[in-house]
């Protein structure tokens, strides 16, 4: 297969990302902005509830 | 810079650290070089099966050493700042496959420009994701005539 085949079939899907891993970034966790959001996201899941997100396939009902 | 292949974007490069699911990328533009935190961060509980996330991101200020989600950096580069976050998104959904990622702007402004960006590039999008919208009381599948106050998205 030519190398350009092999990239028009890549193209096809997703693209996968290239990153850094990087251990020594910081943690972010503790700082009151991202204490803050995961505050109102919970807030906002007890007001809005979430979304049954399941393919229509795999939902089963009671008859 | 990273394509967006299917979409013919381009993105900056992130680094992420797997232990903490922190991602970061520097906006480059007129007003210099401008720290952007990604956090997914996991609610409570799994539902249906599906772990939940919140998604959001925002300015780091090394100054006061405090993140920003509401300031305009204005460094002219919003598309590309919103596709390397959607690139996060595809990198996180990756790695869990069967989760919902929930995601709303700091301002309802902010909210709408997301969505202008999600409808421009809906074609490409809805062929790979699940989309809901969370309108005037319930949520609903992603449609382009409306307004929504959040969204979840999940990876077909």
């Amino acid at each position: 297969m030519t190398l350009n085949t092999l990239k028009r079939k890549e193209r096809k899907g997703l693209p996968k990302f290239k990153y850094t891993i990087d251990p020594h970034m910081q943690d972010y966790s503790k700082e009151p902005f991202f204490v803050k959001k995961y505050e109102s996201a919970l807030q906002s899941l007890a007001t809005r509830g979430t979304p049954d997100m399941r393919p229509a396939e795999t939902i089963h009902t009671s008859l | 810079m990273h394509y967006f292949a299917c979409m013919n974007l381009d993105t900056y490069h992130c680094s992420v650290n797997p232990a903490t699911g922190f991602f970061e990328f520097y906006s480059e533009g007129p007003n210099g070089k401008i720290k952007k935190v990604v956090s997914y961060q996991q609610l409570q509980d799994d539902i249906y099966g599906m772990q939940r996330f919140n998604l959001c991101f925002g300015d780091w200020d090394e100054g006061s050493r405090c993140p920003n989600d509401a300031s305009v950096t204005n460094n002219g580069d919003v598309l590309k700042v919103l596709a390397t976050v959607a690139g996060t998104v595809i990198t996180f959904t990756d790695k869990y496959p069967g989760c919902l990622i929930q995601a709303e702007g700091s301002t309802s402004s902010r909210t709408r420009l997301y969505q202008m960006k999600m409808k421009n590039y809906w074609e490409e999008i809805k062929g790979f994701f699940n989309v809901k919208g969370y309108f005037q009381g319930s949520w609903e599948v992603f449609r382009l005539d409306r307004n929504y106050e959040a969204f979840v998205v999940s990876r077909k």
